[in-house]
């Protein structure tokens, strides 16, 4: 017999290549084989990917806090439903009330003092107890000073929490605070003590901060623990057993980030991607995704109103000073077709800060005064303010100067530059000329640009109630002194208004919150601090048997579709 | 030689050092707020907020301050945190760095070992229709953008085929290191090795088609071809060698690449390496990421121009060094 040969069972002789290929096909057979059962367990277990815009960098207080992010992996006290804006107890068993004592009011002294009860038998996601010390320490870190927490406002109100045992939090305020019955996790929140404490007392702040458990070892108390994360690209989570709202039914979900939408539109076309959450598409991708993709039945694309897009005229420009002008050029604007035009008939057209699923919204809309498109009543509101149309057809004053400024928007977001040029060509009918000049984000908020713009403005916020504070009032006006970093861009100073956002701030029963909020959005139509344009929309694909998944009707805030991960399935 | 390669070592410290500070400068002078995403985000922040977290980040200390505090991290090989991540820098960097030369190792070995071929090919068969077919593709492909090739590709053979994942780099529903996660590994690679490859091929074909059209008109491998040599060897053993001198520069002038990335492609297929890492770096007003990442760079492109130079002794007898 050659070298090289060898005998089968057969006695066929085989050369050494046909003896090679043949163990090779058999090792790989019998591999196939024995994964087969794996791959079966595998595919009882439900699993999804969803795909986010935003990196997942800090799950913890600190940097850009992603309220997506931080409620699958995390909870607090209280949620918030973010369809009907409701407070939701997460870990807590119920929210403090008057009538039950355990939310005290002292309006002389303007203290308070809050009780929490902790649901029983709750656990961190490395089994350990979750006790009312451990939330005790969370406030600790936000209110530490060399501790990179952003926003300290919250933190800073409390004066000291005491928990006489383990399941009890009793939070002292020093102040009156409107939300203190429903603590919000992204202002404080529990962190697990038997993890970090060593290193909180250590002093090193720097170190701290920078510790590996705010993301890649981060412990919870969320639907899902973390088991995987890659900065910047991937976390992959595990169901966690011990929720206590319930397990969630799915068992593992991968996040991954991909910014770039034509990808997003792509991976959802093709089947790979269960949920794209926001920003992940353009608005122009979820039309294609309903062409293409919701008619032929894969799934599901979901489009709400959730932040919103106005135009701001400048509080230095004299031009804007009188409020017939800013009346003037709000007629001149055919928003419903704009929209239509734009947001391809999604109905987004808005008169109010205030989001459509707050209660006091449909009687807010019928008291505030709202300008519907009349160019006429424009050009008539202009040649009241002193406007007339000059040889050229455009406005003219009596001091000769005409009705011209530089418009501005983001630069690359297409709605904001879509709703330019046509804004453009509607003030242009009326004899008003603007001077496009567009930046990209990053300059618009340079110390030179930040918060004030010589003209006109389109910009997207979120604009909650809890937020009119810091967007209207007038101690928030951005000044030279502060840095203009404060957000009443308008510069709208009215101490009526002023003594509202107070009296809303403060504690209030939920029926005179709702006559407040009528009062001020009847005072935001009368004085046009900007002028509304419509609601942006958020879009959100859902791939068909993916159910629970609930558009956030309001951005800001902790308002986030996640926040009943626990509660979606696959089917 | 030793001693030109040594000389040519100590002037890379003070030219990297030059590199660093015009890149720092570069950064720090970037329009923007490094908190502005914050501010955008948190419309609570207060103004005291703001001034407490530039300082505590170091944003208040002048540029030499922070130029300085930077370059003394990276000198003890530690750069220090990521600010987005609150990680190491190399914990952030080398996976980027691992993910990005298996993608563009691979793009340039087959990028350039075809481009090289076909130029041959191009070269031998000068006026044939093979090299204007050729011809008309390297301009078509040249004028086609990454970003839509790439788009395109994922259309063709994701969206339509099926036959390949749009993006990402691995499939978490399967067990590391199986040969199933293995495969799945590989063929998310495909499109985006695929992209970069294109691009590889059309710049290499052209030089190398120039080159070995020059090496061919000299007069030794008339000689060569009168000694009876086979037009193989001809071309093979005698024209290659120095038709590749020039080629060489080209490759070593794209190497950096290698290390670098491409953002555009990297983004386009969601590949995390280091043209994503360095995009939103700088986006995010990471600064030190994005200066550890540059600097590497810039380390690479110093290290393959010395090697270029290198090369040159090897390829052609005529270059000697003096030290």
């Amino acid at each position: 017999m050659a070298k090289n040969e060898k005998k089968s069972k057969s006695g066929a002789k085989l050369t050494r290549r046909q003896f090679i290929q043949l163990t090779g096909v058999s090792a790989a057979s019998a591999s196939v084989l024995n994964w087969r059962p794996l791959f079966a367990a595998q595919a009882a277990r439900k699993r999804i990917i969803i795909h986010g815009e935003r990196q997942v960098t800090s799950l913890g207080y600190h940097n850009r806090r992603e309220t997506e992010h931080v409620s699958m992996v995390d909870a607090g006290l209280v949620g918030q439903n973010p369809v009907t804006l409701e407070r939701v107890p997460v870990l807590a068993e119920e929210l403090p009330s008057v009538k039950k004592g355990t939310w005290k009011i002292d309006t002389q002294k303007k203290s308070m003092i809050t009780v929490y009860k902790l649901r029983p038998g709750l656990k961190w996601h490395d089994g350990k107890p979750y006790t009312s010390k451990d939330f005790e320490f969370g406030w600790q870190i936000a209110k530490h000073p060399q501790f990179p927490m952003p926003d300290r406002l919250v933190p800073e109100l409390i004066a000291k929490i005491e928990t006489p045992d383990d399941r009890t939090i009793v939070i002292h305020w020093n102040d009156l605070y409107s939300e203190a019955y429903a603590i919000q996790y992204t202002h404080v929140r529990a962190f697990p003590r038997h993890l970090l404490q060593d290193a909180f007392t250590g002093g090193d702040m720097k170190a701290f901060a920078n510790l590996p458990f705010w993301n890649k070892n981060f412990v919870g108390a969320g639907a899902y623990r973390v088991v995987e994360w890659d900065a910047g690209t991937r976390m992959e989570l595990e169901a966690f057993n011990d929720f206590p709202l319930g397990r969630p039914k799915i068992d593992r979900v991968t996040y991954k980030t991909v910014e770039d939408t034509n990808t997003n539109l792509a991976a959802v076309l093709a089947g790979e991607v269960d949920l794209c959450m926001r920003s992940t598409l353009s608005f122009d991708g979820a039309m294609i995704l309903r062409e293409q993709w919701e008619k032929a039945g894969k799934g599901k694309v979901l489009i709400s109103p959730a932040s919103w897009t106005w135009l701001s005229l400048s509080r230095d420009n004299p031009f804007f000073s009188d409020v017939r002008v800013r009346r003037a050029l709000l007629h001149a604007i055919d928003r419903d077709a704009m929209v239509q035009n734009i947001f391809k008939g999604e109905k987004v057209v808005s008169d109010l800060p205030l989001s459509r699923v707050r209660k006091s919204y449909k009687k807010a809309l019928a008291a505030a005064t709202t300008y519907k498109y009349d160019p006429e009543r424009a050009k008539k509101l202009f040649a009241e303010a002193g406007w007339k149309p000059g040889s050229d057809s455009v406005l003219t004053n009596a001091k000769g100067e005409r009705m011209e400024f530089e418009f501005r928007v983001t630069a690359e977001r297409r709605d904001h530059e879509q709703a330019q040029a046509i804004i453009a060509d509607y003030w242009k009918k009326i004899g008003v000329r603007t001077n496009i000049k567009n930046m990209p984000n990053r300059l618009l908020n340079s110390a030179d640009n930040r918060n004030r713009w010589p003209g006109a403005y389109i910009g997207s916020h979120n604009v909650t109630v809890e937020e009119w504070n810091e967007r209207f009032h007038s101690k928030n006006i951005p000044t030279a002194e502060n840095k203009f970093a404060p957000e009443n861009v308008s510069g709208w100073n009215d101490p009526k208004k002023d003594a509202i956002l107070d009296e809303l701030s403060s504690i209030i029963t939920p029926a005179r919150s709702e006559q407040l909020q009528i009062e001020f959005c009847k005072m935001f139509g009368a004085a046009l601090p900007h002028l509304p344009l419509n609601y942006s929309p958020e879009v959100l694909a859902v791939k068909r048997g993916l159910t629970g998944i609930t558009p956030r009707q309001e951005s800001g805030g902790q308002n986030s579709s996640s926040w009943n991960m626990y509660q979606w399935d696959k089917t | 030689m030793f001693l030109y390669v040594f000389k040519r070592l100590l002037q890379i410290i003070p030219l990297l050092l030059v590199v660093s500070a015009l890149i720092f400068g570069l950064l720090y002078a970037m329009p923007g707020d490094p908190l502005y995403r914050m501010l955008q985000d948190i419309p609570r922040l207060r103004p005291e907020d703001y001034e407490r977290l530039r300082k505590l980040y170091g944003f208040d200390d002048p540029f030499y301050v922070q130029y300085w505090k930077w370059l003394w991290q990276l000198i003890q090989l530690n750069p220090g945190y990521s600010r987005e991540y609150g990680q190491p820098v190399f914990d952030i960097v080398w996976p980027a760095l691992k993910n990005t030369l298996v993608l563009t190792v691979s793009a340039v070995i087959i990028g350039k070992t075809i481009a090289i071929l076909l130029g041959i090919f191009s070269a031998v068969r000068q006026y044939s229709i093979g090299d204007y077919i050729l011809t008309g593709i390297t301009f078509i492909a040249y004028s086609v953008p990454a970003f839509w090739l790439g788009l395109m590709m994922i259309i063709a053979f994701s969206v339509k085929l099926g036959w390949l994942p749009t993006s990402g780099i691995v499939n978490a529903e399967l067990t590391p290191g199986s040969w199933e996660a293995i495969v799945d590994w590989m063929k998310h690679l495909i499109l985006p090795v695929a992209v970069l490859a294109i691009s590889e091929i059309i710049q290499v074909q052209r030089f190398m088609r120039s080159s070995m059209l020059e090496v061919l008109r000299q007069d030794y491998l008339t000689t060569a071809r009168a000694k009876g040599l086979s037009e193989g060897v001809v071309v093979g053993r005698h024209a290659l060698k120095n038709a590749l001198i020039p080629v060489v520069t080209i490759i070593a002038v794209t190497m950096p690449r290698v290390v670098g990335g491409s953002t555009v492609v990297e983004t386009v297929f969601a590949y995390p390496g280091m043209g994503r890492l360095l995009y939103t770096s700088i986006m995010g007003n990471d600064f030190v990421v994005a200066m550890t990442v540059v600097m590497i760079i810039a380390i690479t492109v110093v290290f393959f121009n010395l090697l270029a130079d290198i090369l040159y002794g090897w390829l052609d007898p005529r270059i000697r060094y003096q030290s």
